[in-house]
């Protein structure tokens, strides 16, 4: 599978899609700011981030219902500009799903496949197939109307798949299932993406949706990527204090450097009255305010004084919520600030060693590779 | 449900909905049930002008075999039929492509354009008629400047005078066009603008380019407003009576004009009323066809 136009690209199928310095302006708005990005053939890729922040503006122009003010999209190495969405090998999964409301499941399936000289008896297969792999084949004489919305999202994605796209845009695919079906639907879609190969781009705002689908994530603020990786390092190894508050919950510090030999940082937190010792990752800007980050689930918590002395805080339980696996806590600290930690609820009826309530004096303690470092932000 | 409390306490409800009912009752089921009697009757030259058979079954059929045997209540059935169906497929053909417009501009434009569509209505109908009298008639300089046109283009043996356009079906045809174009235009933009346009994307996205769009999605999915429209247009445009009677020829009349003669000109009373019934008939079948075909979309159409 070389790239017709770079023969001697060994990396073609690295960049199967690649989004070249594109933005999008509405006016004087800004809706994407000269982003760059490269998804590889079979890759089931997250552009996340909040309502507004450009990814569906990003998404609509790989469709090609808009077109980019400047920069370029190139989908196996053939360049989109000006390619209208119905010449496009790109097929979109709406959020609404956007079923035709007057034609049957079936013909909402072959809809795309009478566009293409295909015969009738392919089609036919075709949409047989569909329907057996989204486990709807009962249902094809039904109206979109008569079905549920698991049923009509099932369809929905039926249908972007029946004409073999190189490339399936998903807006928001899981936003209108319940809770439940989100789960299974969640695995149904990695699987399916799985058995097609076919190369996936999934928009939404919902972190859990894209950390468990997706091989990697974009996240998006404001028109740009803010980081780009797989879920796990954007999750630990966030590369700013935005992704860090952004995906899952942190707590956030203002801090001052104090000491650093390179591999590892004293770090002096004010609000938290303590000295900390910290991994260092890369160079730090010296003399800097700092931001020091650590998650709340990194943060041991016991009521006896433990073993280690590095990074141990006395603090006391001011309020917590039981989530039933686990609890989240907030530990007031001598010095006012209130710390979020979450427990595991590993032992059935509680432990007192770990467990807390009210009023409860723990002692709170941080690995030092656990506590992240950003310097200070544009 | 709160909003709705006073209006489910008992007695309430009953009577709001009781008073359409009570007003449809006393004024159109009652006289519809007087003039069907009344076609039944035989005219007779006295106060009032009819009067019902003595003999057993005390009811007369003969103004349906007139409206049969006589040419000219056919006849004038079917013009009035085919100037309305003529003048319904033009506003259709007009009306559309405005109304899916008035979807696909500014907000701004979009309020200007609706202004200008029920702008005319601020002027009395009959004015906007005999402006277009004045305008057709062979006198006026709109027809002096149509004829000189005419005469440019075509050969010198076929020059003519003037063209005459008043007092000729293509007037009629015309003026309703003109007239009734704001019925056709406003139920269908009130469906067009329902529609998802995500549709329309997700048709163009799975390869669908956009006259294909309009015929595979956005035509069929507006198919009540076509009906509503055409309903509003083709029913009044039926009985017509004033623009025929104004710009029309008057030796092939509409049907309209014809029941008007029969009450006033003819005081057959019995007649116009089974003249009337047979004109409610005919128009009454497309509107229970319609109601059936709405009934079953909406049917069709809940989530």
């Amino acid at each position: 599978m070389g790239d017709p136009l770079n023969p001697g690209d060994d990396h073609a199928a690295d960049r199967f899609i690649s989004v070249r310095a594109v933005s999008k302006r509405f006016g004087d708005f800004t809706a994407v700011d000269r982003v760059s990005l490269d998804i590889g053939k079979g890759e089931l890729f997250a552009l996340l981030g909040s309502s507004g922040c450009g990814k569906t503006t990003l998404l609509r122009m790989l469709a090609g219902f808009e077109q980019p003010s400047s920069g370029s999209i190139l989908i196996d190495g053939q360049d989109m500009a000006g390619i209208p969405p119905y010449h496009r090998p790109v097929n979109m999964m709406f959020q609404s799903y956007a079923l035709f409301p007057h034609m049957s499941v079936e013909q909402n399936i072959g809809y795309g496949l009478k566009h293409e000289r295909m015969a009738r008896s392919e089609r036919a297969d075709r949409v047989a197939a569909m329907l057996d792999l989204v486990q709807l084949r009962d249902y094809a004489r039904r109206q979109p109307h008569q079905l549920s919305g698991g049923q009509r999202q099932r369809v929905a994605l039926a249908r972007a798949l029946a004409k073999q796209p190189k490339l399936l845009l998903l807006d928001e695919p899981l936003g209108a299932l319940d809770k439940k079906l989100r789960e299974q639907t969640q695995f149904e879609l990695a699987n399916i993406q799985y058995e097609t190969g076919i190369t996936f781009v999934v928009v939404t705002h919902d972190q859990e949706e894209a950390m468990t689908l997706a091989s990697r994530i974009a996240i998006m603020n404001r028109g740009t990527i803010k980081q780009l990786d797989t879920p796990k390092r954007i999750y630990e190894f966030p590369a700013s204090r935005f992704v860090a508050s952004f995906i899952g919950s942190v707590n956030l510090f203002a801090a001052e450097l104090v000491r650093s030999d390179g591999d590892w940082a004293e770090i002096a937190v004010p609000e938290l009255g303590v000295t900390l010792r910290a991994q260092q990752r890369g160079a730090l800007p010296t003399k800097a305010a700092l931001t020091c980050a650590f998650r709340p689930e990194k943060v041991r918590m016991s009521r006896r004084p433990p073993d280690t002395s590095v990074n141990l805080m006395p603090g006391v339980v001011l309020d917590f919520g039981y989530f039933g696996k686990d609890s989240l806590y907030r530990i007031k600290l001598p010095s006012g600030a209130l710390v979020r930690v979450n427990a595991t609820n590993d032992l059935r009826g509680g432990d007192d060693e770990t467990t807390a309530t009210w009023e409860d004096h723990v002692y709170l303690s941080i690995d030092p590779a656990a506590i992240m470092l950003f310097g200070d932000e544009a | 449900m709160k909003p709705a409390a006073w209006f489910d306490r008992r007695g309430w409800s009953d009577v709001i909905i009781g008073v359409p009912y009570v007003w449809a009752i006393a004024f159109v089921l009652l006289p519809i049930c007087i003039i069907a009697a009344l076609s039944f009757a035989v005219p007779v030259m006295n106060s009032p002008p009819y009067e019902f058979p003595r003999a057993w079954p005390h009811l007369s059929f003969d103004n349906y075999h007139r409206l049969l045997a006589d040419s000219i209540y056919v006849r004038s059935f079917g013009v009035s039929l085919l100037n309305a169906s003529i003048a319904t497929v033009l506003c259709l053909v007009i009306g559309y492509p405005m109304a899916l417009g008035l979807t696909r501009v500014s907000k701004a434009a979009n309020r200007l354009l609706l202004m200008l569509i029920v702008l005319p209505f601020w002027t009395s109908f009959l004015l906007r008629v005999y402006a277009w009298i004045g305008l057709m008639g062979n006198n006026s300089w709109f027809n002096r400047l149509l004829t000189r046109l005419y005469n440019l283009v075509v050969p010198q043996a076929w020059h003519l005078g003037s063209i005459q356009i008043m007092y000729t079906n293509f007037a009629v045809i015309f003026v309703v066009v003109y007239s009734y174009l704001p019925f056709m235009i406003l139920p269908l933009y009130a469906n067009l603008e329902k529609l998802d346009r995500t549709l329309d994307e997700a048709a163009m996205d799975l390869g669908a380019r956009p006259y294909r769009v309009f015929l595979d999605v956005t035509l069929p999915l507006s198919l009540p407003g076509i009906i509503a429209g055409g309903l509003l247009v083709f029913i009044p445009a039926a009985g017509e009576l004033v623009i025929p009677g104004l710009v029309g020829n008057m030796s092939d009349p509409m049907i309209g004009a014809v029941i008007s003669e029969e009450f006033g000109l003819n005081h057959d009373w019995p007649m116009a009323a089974a003249i009337s019934v047979a004109l409610l008939v005919v128009l009454v079948l497309p509107l229970m066809a319609y109601t059936r075909f709405q009934s079953r979309a909406d049917a069709g159409g809940r989530a």
